[in-house]
């Protein structure tokens, strides 16, 4: 312990610059910023402590017409293309889309309904054991052909995923498993995966399966997403559906 | 070395006096580590980017405002993004995913990289007890306020702020004078 004399308000301060306090105590430490310089500066100090936690997280590339929306509503002239995504790094055979994006959610609607086709015309593409018939081929964005994992639910309602081709992941990234299913709002991460071998993900993780249970992996930065949902870019991804009671 | 030779406060001082190409490249520099926290506390990558827009365009306006005296130009710029994702955070209510995945998602050691002061805080931080370490990562990185960090890790109000308060005590105690 060094003595150093620490302030209440110093602390207050800090507790107001991390979001903890209540609103009667937020009132109390912004009526004291709005009055007092010195306060501002612990504040500013506070704030400046805490920005190595932002350097602690992969940095996120922004959507390419973020900074043309910036420039539109300064009034900027719009200045450059797009930013290179991170895409090279798995040789351009993988695309950048999101999960709110209405064109890709178009253009996936269009790929589960050749990847069902694709499936129902192979059967013995994978060996579907007795129970609920559900199978979910996951597929790279526009590549509509190949499909890249088939998931299909085990007869304890385990979910076997089989690989059906490989990728070269770069030393410094994950490949980790995401699914949405019913009306949940955002995908739940199921874990990292070895993107060369099956993968059993048992019941109990998984969950109930409902119909149009949605799967994707994204490659990540390494020991995945920093941000608890996906922020890279979409490997595979598919929907569930029923083939068959 | 991660030790960066950007001059924030440079680039907002030519925003202030209207060069674009400050605000770009304050854009280039910065908007990824921007929209990395945005999203970490927001769980919605849409919210987030609308925020860092908003940011950029608030400091582009504001940009004549910042004083260096009070405080660094980096400092300044996430101050007014963190006070928007609070407001956002506080008004709009959590997405429930958020809620059952903070826990998965706060980083379990903070690695030390460089001699800069920003790590030295790092290392200080590391160096907390758990119990003090914890709620200030799920306030910084999450947002939730000391009844939300309560009812999470099941714990008295009172205890959280205890254990919050002391580790801000040795974070402060521990810095180079």
């Amino acid at each position: 312990m060094s003595g150093k004399q620490i302030s209440e308000q110093t602390i207050l301060i800090a507790e107001y610059t991390l979001g903890l306090l209540n609103l009667q105590e937020a009132a109390q430490a912004q009526a004291l910023l709005g009055k007092d310089k010195n306060a501002v500066i612990t504040a500013l100090q506070w704030e400046n402590r805490f920005l190595g936690l932002v350097d602690e997280l992969s940095p996120v590339e922004p959507s390419p017409a973020l900074l043309q929306r910036i420039q539109a509503a300064l009034g900027q002239e719009m200045t450059r293309a797009p930013r290179q995504s991170v895409l090279k790094r798995v040789g351009g055979k993988i695309m950048a889309v999101t999960w709110s994006s209405l064109w890709f959610w178009r253009a996936l609607s269009v790929i589960l309904a050749l990847g069902a086709l694709t499936y129902t015309a192979n059967p013995k593409l994978i060996p579907v054991p007795s129970g609920p018939n559900q199978v979910a081929i996951l597929q790279a964005p526009g590549q509509t052909s190949t499909p890249g994992w088939v998931v299909t639910v085990g007869s304890q309602d385990n979910l076997i995923m089989d690989p059906r081709v490989r990728i070269d992941v770069p030393p410094d990234a994950s490949v980790q498993l995401w699914t949405r299913g019913g009306n949940a709002p955002q995908p739940r991460s199921l874990g990292i995966i070895d993107p060369g071998r099956p993968v059993i993900v048992p019941a109990t993780s998984i969950g109930e399966i409902s119909s149009d249970q949605l799967f994707e992996m994204t490659l990540e930065a390494k020991g995945g997403s920093p941000t608890g949902s996906p922020a890279g870019p979409i490997l595979f991804i598919g929907r569930m559906v029923t083939i068959a009671e | 070395m991660v030790v960066s030779p950007f001059d924030y406060e440079g680039r907002l001082a030519a925003c202030a006096s209207g060069d674009q190409k400050a605000l770009q490249e304050l854009y280039d520099k910065e908007a990824p580590h921007m929209l990395a926290l945005c999203i970490k506390m927001l769980s919605q990558r849409d919210d987030a980017e609308e925020v860092v827009r908003d940011i950029f365009v608030l400091v582009w306006k504001n940009a004549a405002n910042y004083d260096p005296e009070l405080g660094t130009a980096r400092a300044w710029i996430y101050s007014i993004m963190r006070y928007r994702i609070l407001n956002r955070l506080r008004q709009s209510g959590r997405p429930e995913p958020a809620e059952a995945e903070w826990i998965d998602t706060l980083p379990d050691g903070i690695p030390v990289r460089d001699d800069t002061e920003s790590s030295r805080m790092m290392q200080r931080l590391a160096h907390l007890d758990d119990h003090q370490r914890r709620p200030i990562l799920m306030a910084f990185y999450n947002g939730f306020t000391y009844d939300q960090i309560a009812t999470r890790l099941a714990i008295p109000v009172a205890q959280v702020k205890t254990h919050v308060r002391s580790g801000l005590h040795v974070l402060l105690e521990n810095e180079p004078a």
